[in-house]
């Protein structure tokens, strides 16, 4: 489950509100708005990128979204987002591959979806709980599926008094999954990052896990989250800089360290089947990883070590829901 | 059972299951939806962010069979299972507070849903065990500020929500409910600078629904109407489901009705009860309509129908009331003394949030009138809004305190000349004071809009009309 707005939303402040689209506010003679909602379906937990274990000449990207889906967030896709899947291969910071997903509005259990490419030209097109096959061997499916994160939340948020226990065990996500040929990016080492844009503006976007989530202050979140990345360094430079020092980095670290993790794109090596800090796969622990890189050692993990559930060895690779 | 056994049962059918059963899945049509490249269906030249799936339907048409409804996505975990899980949870872990905050909400979800006013007692408990364990924990305190508002503690829900969140990291979600007390409280200026704040934020269908209700009570009913018409677009543009339309289309027939559109609002009704028949509020409002439109015995079926399923205050109470105008004081007393039994109930549980209804009930029925008296100084001390305010003058002038009434009468001015129950109001307390002058120029407000705006009060507009000899405005 996703770093930037769950953690904001269960721990440092901001809420989900509007559990569903309508959240009447009662009394006995009001008017009962509909409440105002954190967005779930735009909302993106997580990006994964990673060498197909099953065909390694491809490589798969899963994007989720609706954390708690069908309890905290709704199910669906937002038929009025686009969905987004950018893909560097030059490593300036802006894509050079964009696959947009668009949904229509859910019916009877599904909604069918579009993807174009950055030039408009349709892609693919499906609809959630199907698998659909690339001709030039890639696969899609969009659908419900258990929650791959792994992460003891509750011993975050109580100053690293870790328990082990898995805050997302039991929770169900939206994922969108893509495996395509290597080749289709003319490169192995590529950068991706994953956002969703609704009416007009970016509501979220994704590259590395937490960097939004422990080193931007939450004044700054929105701003982050709307920008692109190649204006990452510009704009956010000094405060991941200043929230390194304050984990106990040293002016040098700090500088360092800084300039790896921005601008916010998960890197891979595409030719490489090792996992995070290539890319990212789904059974890495990418909060230890993170924990003990951000805090220089002064905080080595989670204690929550796997998923709760094991990952399937064939396309999607996520487990069934919960 | 487990949570994921919960969720299993509750949400869907494993993706994979049904993918390999279908005749398009991998195994059997590896190729079924994909589409080439071709500039003919392309969007090229058009931004992006401006399309949207029905832009591309037209050459899917044939493409993908639609899926048949087993499962799948769109379905959302009831709030009775969603509760049981995270009091599992919360068992597994006591000091887990994240879940105790989310079953907060999910209590609160269940009394918005269920009208379960215990609910509430439960959400607050949980988010104040919440607190105990993290008492920063902000989630928890907007929960809380939440569950005030359902109290009418309006301003304890304002003050929570100002110190536990500085302006600079305001949300939507947080804007909106500093939004929704200031509009409650009747402080319009205020609530004007949040919402100003807000729709630069988001101009979501909720954020534009708030500002139809400010535009609405600063007497500027045709933009709330263009409001919330345009609400009621995106709404119908993101969603399939019917039943996500219903609160934006039950306003626009409330607003149509208040303007004397009755055909308007009868076609908004009409939308709602014909996805959900047992709706409660559009069935009150359908009645209504026909009672305005001059068919009492159409009326007396459907709240007669009603009062089986829902019976409510509200419900109960306009039944009395047209027994009362047909001329059946037995069934108007049996219904509107099971009104007054229900009103007391709701009001000891919810205290402060039934006081203005049960004492407009009283009121309006020359019940208890010191009671009255008594709830409405209660819901003052919440609130200072147009409504209390005329409430509070309506009750005054029961009491046979005419001066007072009149100091607290809510003007021509203030009302935008549109709440045709605060209009009577003033109307009466005027002719009680013998300035029939000044009430004749409240009459003829309602008479140019909706004379048969009540059930309860109809008849009395018209005999002051025949009194005073006036005629609707053209």
């Amino acid at each position: 489950m996703g770093m930037p707005w769950i953690f904001n939303r269960l721990f440092t402040g901001l809420v989900f509100v509007g559990l569903f689209a309508v959240n009447p506010l009662l009394g006995s003679d009001h008017l009962d708005s509909p409440g105002v909602k954190v967005d779930g379906s735009v909302d993106i937990n997580d990006l994964y990128a990673f060498q197909s274990p099953t065909n390694p000449a491809n490589v798969v990207f899963i994007i989720t979204v609706n954390p708690f889906a069908g309890v905290l967030s709704g199910t669906t896709l937002n038929p009025a987002g686009v969905y987004e899947l950018n893909v560097d291969t030059n490593a300036n910071g802006t894509a050079d591959h964009v696959f947009r997903f668009y949904f229509s509005a859910a019916r009877r259990g599904v909604q069918r979806y579009v993807v174009t490419r950055a030039n408009g030209n349709p892609f693919v097109s499906g609809q959630t709980g199907q698998v659909t096959r690339l001709q030039n061997g890639g696969s899609v499916t969009v659908g419900l599926f258990e929650d791959p994160f792994f992460f003891d939340l509750n011993g975050f948020n109580n100053g690293f008094a870790f328990t082990g226990r898995d805050f997302f065990a039991g929770a169900n996500i939206t994922a969108i999954v893509m495996e395509l040929p290597r080749s289709t990016f003319g490169t192995n080492n590529i950068g991706v990052w994953a956002s969703t844009v609704l009416q007009g503006r970016q509501f979220d976007r994704k590259g590395r896990p937490a960097i939004n989530t422990v080193l931007i202050p939450s004044t700054m979140k929105n701003q982050f989250n709307s920008t692109q990345p190649a204006f990452d360094s510009a704009l956010f430079g000094a405060t991941v800089r200043t929230s390194l020092l304050g984990l106990g980095n040293s002016p040098e670290r700090a500088a360092s360290l800084a300039s790896v993790l921005l601008p916010d794109i998960l890197t891979i090596d595409t030719s490489s089947s090792a996992g995070f800090l290539n890319g990212r796969q789904l059974a890495n622990d990418v909060i230890d990883a993170e924990l003990s890189l951000l805090s220089n050692g002064a905080v080595t993990g989670d204690r929550v070590n796997a998923n709760d559930k094991p990952f399937p060895a064939q396309f999607p690779y996520l487990g069934a829901p919960n | 059972m487990n949570c994921h056994s919960i969720l299993l049962l509750v949400t869907c059918v494993g993706i994979f299951t049904f993918a390999s059963n279908r005749s398009y899945s991998i195994a059997q049509e590896p190729h079924s939806n994909a589409i080439s490249d071709s500039p003919s269906k392309s969007i090229q030249g058009k931004n992006p962010y401006q399309v949207s799936f029905a832009d591309f339907e037209w050459q899917l048409r044939d493409s993908a069979p639609l899926f048949d409804g087993r499962g799948g996505i769109g379905e959302k975990v009831p709030t009775e299972k969603a509760i049981d899980l995270f009091l599992k949870r919360i068992k597994e872990d006591p000091q887990d507070y994240a879940s105790r905050t989310i079953l907060g909400e999910l209590y609160l979800r269940q009394a918005t849903e269920d009208d379960n006013l215990a609910s509430y007692g439960l959400a607050m408990d949980a988010l104040r065990d919440a607190l105990k364990i993290n008492a920063n924990h902000k989630p928890a305190k907007f929960g809380m500020a939440k569950v005030l508002i359902a109290q009418h503690q309006f301003a304890d829900a304002i003050s929570l929500l100002l110190k536990s969140i500085p302006d600079e990291s305001q949300s939507p979600a947080d804007l909106a409910l500093i939004v929704d007390c200031h509009l409650d409280m009747g402080d319009l200026a205020k609530a004007k600078v949040a919402l100003n704040r807000l729709a630069m934020l988001e101009d979501s269908p909720p954020i534009v629904a708030r500002q139809a209700r400010l535009a609405e009570l600063t007497g500027h009913q045709d933009e709330a109407v263009e409001l919330m018409e345009s609400a009621l677009r995106v709404v119908r543009l993101g969603s399939a489901d019917p039943t996500e339309w219903h609160w934006y289309q039950w306003r626009l027939a409330g607003l149509a009705f208040d303007m004397g559109d009755l055909p308007k609002a009868h076609s908004y009704v009409q939308e709602i009860l014909k996805v959900d028949p047992s709706d409660e509020r559009s069935t009150i409002l359908l009645a209504k309509i026909q009672f305005a439109k001059g068919n009492p015995n159409e009326t007396l079926d459907l709240l007669t129908d009603l009062v089986t399923s829902h019976p409510s205050p509200p419900t109960l109470s306009m039944l009395g009331d047209l027994h009362e105008t047909l001329g059946d004081s037995k069934s108007a007393a049996k219904y509107l003394d099971q009104a007054e039994e229900v009103v007391r109930e709701e009001a000891l549980i919810a205290k402060a949030a039934h006081a203005r209804e049960a004492a407009v009930f009283f009121a309006d029925h020359d019940r208890h009138l010191n009671e009255a008296l008594e709830l409405i100084q209660i819901d003052c001390k919440q609130r200072q809004d147009l409504y209390t305010r005329d409430a509070h003058a309506w009750i005054l002038f029961k009491n046979n305190r005419l001066q007072e009434a009149k100091a607290k009468c809510v003007s021509l001015t203030e009302l935008g000349a549109k709440d045709l129950s605060c209009l009577y109001h003033a109307t009466k307390i005027h002719q009680a004071l013998g300035e029939n002058a000044i009430a004749k120029t409240y009459l003829q407000k309602i008479i140019n809009v909706n004379p048969a705006f009540s059930i309860r009060y109809s008849a009395d507009v018209a005999r002051l009309q025949a009194t005073w000899e006036m005629q609707p405005e053209r």
